[in-house]
């Protein structure tokens, strides 16, 4: 689907980071929208969603960018380079020195990664990775 | 109508896009209604109506009220739709180019796991079968077809909202039925081409 | 399988664009429609003249704290993890897409992780195809539920 070109800073890669937490207390979707409920449904367990934040993080290559997510755990994104279409994503989430996903990706266009797992008291951390909107 | 339509209508002619935004909220699904009856596919569709949309505000200034917003709306909608639709391939008639064949119907040609010749399709093949019989249609005809079907329209609303004359509307109509019974091997009673 | 009469005809065409428009994909649409093309604006003058406070109460705090937060920065955290930057590094562990991606797998697939760890748990790596987009998750098991 095309959607409008936003206004988009020059040599940048937009990601759309959500940020869920979901838990077995209560049976909800607590979001601000629907997205991504099918996938949610089908590859996760658990029965209580709520979305704490949605943002579009801008990223340039070689420099890093750190997306609060709530309990002092942060989200370090970090656009490695970019061949042609596809672009080569480290993902963090860490709490202090600790990294408790460190993941690499190389996508190729549109693509959905969830990252997460880190226990939080209000949930099980869910990063919702959104690239080639 | 939306209660307050005709002041959104005024607001979004001034620039308003918040007025424009309720009118998408109030609007999206009869648009998109109108172009899948025409499409069947849901990429294409989801395109249109997003087209029909930027189109409708873009062009908003030429919308004069002399007819309803949604009249309007129904009519770039069907536009739309019956344009995406005249890009795409052209769907082989599945009673074959040559008129010495013996004509099959779509009920004959396609598979029969059924037991009974009259039982009735599960959802899914329900679903195929409606599309593959609304493809042997023009979008001419189907956008006559999805306005009387499924929007309950009149005559003169469909006349109206297509900017043809009644009697295109009801020979469209006529038409695409007995075309319908014709590839579905369903016999229309005087009441289903009415 | 026949539908009997033009009426059940009618009925099928009707539920199929209802149940195509009670599809999430669909409202989805609607949305990304909305929020991306028609976003009301949100500049005023009221909102102009909270910004132009905000930001003098910025400078203020500047003034008043940098000293300070220049102290702390310094002993800001390193990061616990390496940035990965040469090709060596970057061995795919998602070379095999199993189950239903598989077939739709031509050359390389769409996400690839080329690399997981973590200091908490082991991870998991999960692909699958969800209406023509891929779908990844990267997942480290401290609790959490994976089906």
């Amino acid at each position: 689907m095309l959607l409008p070109v936003a206004v988009q800073a020059a040599g940048t890669t937009p990601v759309k980071v959500t940020i869920l937490l979901a838990s077995n207390q209560g049976k909800d979707f607590d979001m601000d929208n629907d997205d991504y409920r099918d996938e949610l449904i089908k590859l996760f367990a658990y029965s209580y969603y709520k979305q704490t934040n949605e943002l579009r993080v801008e990223l340039a290559q070689g420099k890093r960018e750190i997306v609060p997510l709530g309990d002092d755990f942060e989200l370090v994104l970090s656009l490695q380079r970019q061949e042609a279409e596809r672009i080569y994503l480290q993902a963090v989430i860490r709490k202090g020195r600790q990294a408790h996903v460190d993941t690499v990706l190389s996508i190729l266009k549109k693509g959905v990664v969830f990252v997460g797992g880190p226990e939080t008291p209000s949930g099980t951390l869910i990063v919702v990775l959104e690239t080639g909107m | 109508m939306l209660p307050d339509e005709k002041e959104l209508v005024i607001r979004a002619k001034r620039g308003d896009q918040k007025a424009f935004r309720r009118l998408v909220e109030a609007y999206y699904e009869m648009v998109y209604a109108v172009a899948y009856g025409i499409l069947s596919e849901r990429e294409d569709t989801k395109d249109v109506a997003q087209e029909v949309f930027l189109k409708a505000y873009r062009q908003l200034k030429n919308f004069e009220g002399k007819s309803k917003f949604s009249t309007w709306l129904y009519r770039i909608a069907a536009n739309a739709a019956i344009d995406q639709a005249r890009k795409r391939r052209p769907v082989e008639p599945l009673d074959g180019v040559d008129g010495d064949e013996k004509k099959l119907s779509l009920a004959e040609t396609l598979p029969d796991g059924a037991s009974s010749p009259r039982e009735e399709a599960s959802e899914e093949e329900r679903k195929a079968l409606v599309k593959k019989a609304l493809l042997q249609l023009s979008p001419e005809h189907r956008a006559v077809l999805v306005l009387r079907e499924w929007d309950d329209m009149s005559y003169e609303e469909i006349a109206e909202t297509l900017k043809i004359d009644i009697g295109t509307v009801m020979s469209r109509l006529h038409y695409a039925r007995k075309k319908l019974g014709e590839v579905l091997g369903i016999e229309l009673s005087g009441e289903d081409l009415k | 399988m026949k539908l009997s009469s033009y009426q059940a005809f009618k009925s099928a065409y009707r539920d199929t664009i209802e149940k195509e428009l009670g599809d999430p994909s669909v409202r989805r649409a609607k949305k990304e429609l909305i929020d991306a093309a028609f976003k009301p604006h949100s500049t005023g003058p009221y909102v102009m003249g909270i910004c132009l406070v905000l930001l003098a109460f910025g400078f203020a705090g500047v003034y008043l704290f940098y000293p300070k937060i220049a102290a702390k920065k310094n002993t800001a955290l390193e990061p616990a993890y390496e940035i990965v930057s040469t090709q060596k590094d970057l061995e795919t562990l998602t070379e095999k897409i199993t189950g239903e991606t598989a077939q739709d797998v031509i050359r390389r697939p769409n996400i690839e992780v080329m690399r997981v760890s973590s200091k908490t748990g082991s991870t998991i790596v999960y692909q699958r195809l969800h209406e023509d987009t891929p779908i990844t998750v990267v997942w480290v098991l401290t609790g959490g539920s994976v089906k």
